[in-house]
């Protein structure tokens, strides 16, 4: 469980990025995390991950994030919007990578390289931006963490692999694995996340499941909820 | 700490940036043996040694000279390389979320540090060698034995692998001949500089852990434009520093090299006070680490990364 009270952080004295956020995510879910420009979806997600080193209270399953203890970061995984590029193949950093992660599935990497038919022997350095993210998300997937983060992890990607990822993550979801996923192209994902969450400069705008939020709204159109609650900045 | 798990992040290390890594030693290897020949034939050129035993020594202060400062730099740039994981934001991030205590990351920085350190004293001792090779090869009437003779291999390998500029301490040097044509010209000044020289090589092992403490710093505060300019700024002000050393080094052993006395209208004062700068230097260079130490530990007590 992701439990945050009264998180707040700033890059420095005169950025605020996020002010009293005040969370909690019961795991097993696929959540989908929204907000404008600049609001700190990504910086929320680097702050749970141990990353960035925030104020308040934040925990995950128990484990605060800034002790950056090995046991809790061999249960959550980040990926980025921009990640690092290193100078070999995808199976080599998985080779590398697998070691430190006592989850990580040789037979998920495998499946999810074969259905985003990337290339293996191919440097990550010369592969396109889509390849490069499709083939570092079938590394993340294949660490098998219970938590796991992602920051537009659709960016870059063609239909077809767009819904490729859709299946993929689908497959892997279950009642002990929870995703964060940020986005703005919500038409993507909507079919995939099952509970909303919308961030405002100052606080959460909203924090529902998607039956929730049809209840609230009488809409299941993600779009048109995020106009509504961002327009008139209430709160769930 | 667990050793499985540093094991597994030097295996990270070493297969994400053995590339960066193995360039960067060709790079500084290819420059520093340039630089070496470089300075060995400019020395051969102007120099006219009193007599042939002069000449190895002369070279040997020359290349200890050299080689003693530019070990700082490129330490520093070769570590740089390998912890490019903290000057990057990415690479950074990636680093940072990896499992593994804050220990165990030190520990592998440390590794990796030894290994830079190790690794430029390797390319030393073979332009060293290949500099003594080139000078035996371009000026075979001088006697090397002076050098190659050298019969305790703990005090070659000392001075090999520690870069000592002091001359006294290996038993077949013949440097001796200078110190007393500077007692000569100079009353005082070879015991000034035997000093000196005893100092700078206690100052080389007290640095070196300087720069190991200053660099474990500068990565630890991950804050990408504050280290970059701390790294710039330290290694700018080393190279000002040292290019003033070496050249006002380089130009009075030629001097004395040449006329093989000193010239009798040169100032003595100035003369002194190019070793009272150097010793100087050599005390200032700890606190200057230190105190680079000190504004980055502001940014640690922060913790916050880049």
């Amino acid at each position: 469980m992701v439990q945050i009270k009264n998180l707040s952080y700033s890059y420095n004295a005169c950025i605020n990025v996020l002010e009293n956020i005040t969370l909690t995510l019961p795991e097993g879910h696929i959540y989908g995390l929204l907000g404008r420009n600049g609001v700190g979806k990504s910086t929320l997600l680097k702050l749970l991950s141990g990353a960035l080193l925030g104020k308040g209270s934040y925990t995950i399953d128990g484990y605060d994030p800034r002790k950056r203890t090995a046991e809790m970061q061999q249960k959550i995984r980040l990926v980025p919007e921009n990640e690092a590029i290193f100078q070999c193949t995808i199976t080599q950093l998985a080779k590398v990578t697998s070691s430190l992660y006592p989850t990580f599935s040789q037979n998920i990497f495998n499946k999810a390289i074969h259905e985003f038919q990337v290339p293996t022997d191919l440097m990550l350095t010369r592969m396109s931006l889509g390849q490069q993210k499709k083939a570092l998300i079938s590394l993340s997937l294949a660490c098998g963490t219970p938590y796991l983060f992602m920051d537009e992890p659709t960016n870059g990607m063609d239909i077809p692999s767009k819904s490729i990822f859709r299946k993929l993550v689908a497959s892997m979801a279950d009642e002990k694995k929870t995703l964060i996923i940020s986005t703005h192209q919500v038409d993507d994902l909507e079919s995939l996340i099952d509970h909303v969450i919308i961030l405002a400069p100052n606080g959460v705008l909203l924090n529902a499941s998607l039956e929730e939020i049809y209840e609230k709204y009488g809409t299941e159109d993600l779009k048109e909820v995020f106009m509504q609650v961002t327009g008139t900045a209430s709160n769930i | 700490m667990k050793l499985e798990r540093i094991l597994n992040l030097l295996r990270y290390d070493w297969s994400l940036y053995k590339r960066n890594y193995l360039m960067s030693v060709c790079i500084f290897a290819g420059l520093f043996l340039i630089f070496g020949t470089i300075t060995f034939l400019w020395q051969l050129l102007i120099s006219d040694p009193v007599s042939p035993n002069q000449a190895p020594a002369q070279m040997v202060m020359y290349g200890a000279n050299f080689s003693q400062y530019a070990e700082i730099i490129m330490v520093l740039l070769v570590t740089v390389i390998l912890h490019h994981k903290f000057t990057n934001p990415r690479t950074a991030t990636a680093y940072l979320t990896l499992p593994g205590t804050t220990g165990e990351k030190l520990t592998v920085m440390i590794i990796d540090y030894i290994v830079g350190y190790l690794t430029v004293r390797a390319i030393m001792w073979i332009g060293l060698a290949l500099y003594f090779l080139i000078g035996a090869l371009v000026a075979p009437d001088f006697n090397w034995g002076g050098i190659f003779g050298c019969t305790d291999p703990i005090k070659l390998i000392e001075y090999m692998f520690i870069g000592l500029q002091g001359t006294n301490n290996i038993p077949n040097f013949s440097s001796a001949d200078i110190f007393a044509e500077l007692d000569k010209q100079l009353p005082g000044m070879s015991q000034m500089m035997t000093d000196f020289l005893n100092r700078i090589k206690w100052w080389g092992y007290i640095t070196a852990f300087v720069n190991l403490f200053i660099y474990m710093s500068l990565n630890l505060c991950f804050k990408k434009n504050g280290q970059f300019k701390a790294i710039a700024s330290y290694i700018g002000i080393t190279i000002v520093i040292m290019i003033f050393f070496i050249l006002h080094s380089a130009l009075f052993f030629a001097h004395l090299a040449t006329s093989g006395q000193m010239d009798p209208n040169a100032p003595l004062e100035f003369i002194r006070s190019i070793f009272q700068f150097a010793l100087i230097y050599s005390w200032i260079s700890p606190f200057l680490c230190a105190g680079f130490i000190a504004i980055l530990h502001c940014q640690i007590k922060k913790k916050q990364p880049f």
